[in-house]
């Protein structure tokens, strides 16, 4: 049990890098449908894109196959998700209420498995399948949900959505690229992300594109949508940057009826379609840009525009002279935080306040919202409680005005620092010639005092073995030692332990110190380890047999009896006080028994 | 004032050594960065050094080897916070992917694998040591008996976290992209294969297996795929990629 427990303790100290989750899950397009007309299952992977799935579902009146794969490595604040969508294509063949049953698949080595599906087939026509979820666009946005009618029927076309028809200088739209592709088109390759480029305009990378399906008209379009964001850098009517992308597209020929599989009927197969390299290009569209206006402008406005929140935070917040303090400011929002400039701080008397280091976390896919960090070194040149005031100036385009948002002061304690010099080590250059301004690198600055180490970890050190293996050899010679002298010793030897503990014993009670009690104590303890010695049943047999012997007893007797004594009555009197010629007498006879 | 000026001259130049010859001018970061790369050449590895190196570098506007140099401070002493600090900042400044932060950085600040492994030993063994004469002693057996079973599970606790922190005796070899362009990271060892992610310049990665011109590659425990050898920088000086 014991060993059982320490097991335990030790699988608990050991700790080991957690292990990635896998999350698999399945879901169908459209719950009902007729037949001939096809539905989509999307299976969506998160956490590993190392993954082996069936190429069919392998259902009875259903005609399966698995139509697209899609993976996503997504880089986020420095970590990496990564994820896989696959979706198979599903084409009724007959009327019923299938059951798709649960799919495995194997995901980094795991075995998963998803739910299990329902799809109700009817004979006529069905509900069209379930668009998927769109692009969140702005409210007001004119593209949002609209069909792009005058498209209706043309097999391939590219669709610039931008939510706004007006728009101010610096001001960051986000836009959504969509790419539609008629069902019986099919994508042999299309390039990674669209060229937007256009005059006047600054556009930013678009995010991995996502797909969807819609119904237009009569047509299944497959939709593939890349959002990214756009700023106009002057103002007029501006024409708005125009998407471009190469695809190589399978344009679908007349081959004859019964020749070709109900898949390659949908999505032109290999041997009846022509592969063609196709350039999409959207359609031209102006905007009006709007100059910032003047009136109101604040005098440290720097070029912000969007809708932000300002908050701060020190830390320290207790700080002894000369010692930095980081005072942090976060500027939250939308909007385009590459043009922005750092807060300023109101009232900076009786501090010394460095240049800050800015970081943005964006928390969308194309860096419209998120948050920027400011850090600003200071050093407190006179006592302090609280830090100084931030504001932050930005035009908010929506609102058509400008802002001016301040944080609150922080409380905190700071100690004048004396020397009015920065607590950072100077770099060499400025040890040998100081700058008027101190280097204002917060990041780092040199460092001195070098230590040498290895690029050869200890555990790959031949001396950590060898140390390592000495102590083992050491610890098995020590038991192999005693387990031989354990063994050697024998009964001979445990005779011997014996005397040695007899003898030990007798030599302490030539202790004069020694209480009364602890003498009769020991005396009798030490005719018990005699009597072990002589195959007597304890002191008492010992002392008879000695005295049938006819040995001189007697001041055994006083031993046994006044060791009895001691040992009911809890202590002694002093009429039985032993002096030390009663003492002597008394060991001399034991060593007489001993002898 | 000049005797200040003369002991920051001294702490300063004790970072260059003695080969290293008189500090550079007070903008002159490719000097200094030479000089650190000389006195680096001829000394033992030091993650100060390393360090300096690094800072320097960046000041020069070259994030590759910064972001190497900080990489080779942090494998020599992974507690060394200006490194870590400095990295993360180069790494926001350029959009550089970083591992996540695990609780491997968290023992690292408190103290080096190295001491973990070498204090885990000494444990474990005075344990072991201890377990096995507890039966010469006479008084308080039951005491010295749990001490010493104490002292082995520790000291094996020590060891296990020594071996796991230390970036040197990972699987997968540390390395950094340092092609200008960056790297783009393949499913197969071929151009025409499918991208998986583009890595920027500056990237660490960990080498699972190097093959001749392309190099297979695992991207901060999360993607895998093959890069052009050619495009990765070993973390230790010397290792090659073959």
């Amino acid at each position: 049990m014991n060993k059982f427990r320490f097991a335990l303790i030790l699988a608990a100290c050991v700790s080991l890098r957690a292990l990635g989750a896998v999350t698999v899950t399945a879901e169908l397009s459209a719950d009902e449908t007729s037949v001939g007309t096809p539905v989509q299952m999307r299976i969506s992977v998160e956490g590993t894109t190392n993954v082996v799935i069936p190429d069919n579902l392998g259902v009875e009146g259903l005609e399966s196959r698995l139509t697209g794969r899609q993976t996503l490595v997504q880089i986020t604040n420095g970590r990496m998700t990564t994820s896989g969508v696959y979706t198979y294509t599903i084409i009724p063949m007959r009327e019923g209420n299938y059951e798709i049953p649960p799919l495995e698949i194997n995901a980094d080595g795991h075995k998963e498995t998803t739910r299990a599906q329902k799809l109700l087939v009817q004979a006529g026509t069905a509900p069209g399948p379930r668009p998927a979820p769109a692009m969140p666009l702005p409210p007001g946005s004119p593209g949002r949900k609209q069909k792009p009618a005058a498209a209706q029927g043309e097999q391939v076309y590219v669709e610039m959505i931008v939510p706004k028809t007006s728009i101010y200088v610096g001001e960051v739209v986000p836009v959504e690229i969509r790419v539609y592709f008629r069902g019986d088109i099919g994508v042999r390759r299309l390039q990674d992300e669209p060229q937007v480029s256009g005059e006047g305009f600054t556009v930013q990378k678009s995010a991995p594109p996502s797909q969807s399906e819609e119904t237009i008209g009569d047509s299944i379009y497959r939709v593939v949508s890349f959002k990214t964001s756009i700023a106009a850098v002057k103002s007029g009517e501006m024409e708005l940057p125009v998407a471009t992308m190469k695809a190589i597209l399978s344009f679908p020929t007349n081959a004859p009826a019964g020749m070709q599989s109900i898949f390659d009927q949908f999505f032109g197969g290999q041997g009846m379609a022509d592969d063609r390299e196709v350039d999409l290009k959207s359609k031209p569209k102006s905007i009006r840009v709007k100059a910032l206006p003047a009136e109101g402008r604040p005098a440290d406005f720097s070029g912000a525009v969007g809708d932000f929140d300002i908050a701060a935070s020190a830390d320290p917040t207790k700080v002894a002279a000369g010692d930095p303090m980081t005072l942090k400011i976060v500027v939250s929002g939308r909007g385009n935080f590459d043009a922005m400039g750092n807060p300023k701080l109101l009232d900076t008397t009786g501090w010394k306040v460095y240049p800050p280091t800015s970081r943005f976390e964006k928390s969308d896919a194309i860096g419209y919202g998120g948050t920027k960090n400011f850090e600003m070194p200071m050093v407190a040149l006179q006592p302090q409680k609280s830090t100084p005031v931030a504001e932050f100036s930005f035009f908010n385009p929506d609102k058509e005005k400008y802002f001016s948002i301040k944080t609150q002061p922080v409380a905190i304690e700071a100690e004048a620092d004396q020397s009015a010099q920065p607590a950072v080590a100077a770099a060499p250059a400025d040890a040998v010639k100081p700058s008027p301004t101190p280097a204002p690198d917060p990041a780092g600055s040199w460092l001195s005092h070098p230590t040498a180490r290895s690029w050869q970890p200890l555990a790959k050190w031949p001396g950590f073995w060898i140390a390592n293996a000495a102590a083992a050899l050491l610890l098995i010679g020590i038991a192999i030692v005693l387990s031989i002298r354990r063994a050697r010793q024998g009964p001979a030897g445990h005779r011997a332990a014996q005397v040695r503990e007899r003898d030990r014993i007798v030599r302490e009670l030539g202790n004069d110190r020694l209480p009364d009690d602890a003498f009769y104590a020991k005396a009798l303890e030490s005719l018990a380890v005699q009597a072990r010695l002589t195959g007597d049943h304890g002191p008492f047999e010992l002392v008879r047999s000695l005295e049938a012997r006819g040995r001189n007893v007697s001041d055994l007797h006083v031993v046994l009896a006044r060791a009895d004594e001691l040992k009911f009555s809890g202590g002694g009197n002093a009429a039985t006080r032993l002096d030390a010629e009663e003492r002597r007498r008394i060991v001399r006879a034991i060593l007489e028994v001993c002898r | 004032m000049k005797a200040i000026r003369m002991l920051g001259f001294l702490v300063a130049t004790s970072a260059f050594g003695a080969e290293a010859g008189p500090p550079p001018a007070s903008t002159d970061y490719a000097g200094a960065a030479r000089q650190f790369e000389q006195k680096l050449a001829t000394s033992p590895p030091s993650a100060e050094d390393y360090y300096n190196l690094a800072l320097a570098r960046e000041k020069t506007g070259d994030v590759a080897q910064a972001a190497l140099n900080y990489e080779r401070a942090l494998l020599l002493d992974p507690g060394l916070r200006p490194a870590r600090n400095a990295l993360d900042a180069l790494a926001t400044s350029k959009s550089i992917p970083l591992p996540p932060h695990t609780w491997i950085a968290d023992v690292n600040a408190v103290t080096r694998p190295d001491v973990l492994l070498a204090v885990g030993s000494a444990l474990f063994w005075a344990g072991a040591f201890g377990l096995l004469l507890v039966s010469r002693i006479r008084r308080n057996r039951g005491v010295a008996r749990a001490v010493s079973i104490l002292a082995i599970i520790a000291g094996s606790a020590f060891q296990t976290a020594g071996w796991l922190t230390d970036g040197r005796l990972a699987r997968a070899r540390p390395a950094v992209v340092t092609s200008k362009d960056g790297a783009e990271v393949l499913t197969a060892p071929a151009n025409n294969s499918t991208p998986v992610v583009s890595l920027p310049s500056g990237t660490p990665v960990g080498v699972i297996s190097p093959r001749g011109a392309w190099t297979y590659i695992d991207v901060n425990g999360g993607a895998r795929g093959w890069v052009q050898t050619e495009r990765l920088t070993p973390v230790i000086p010397g290792e090659t990629l073959l």
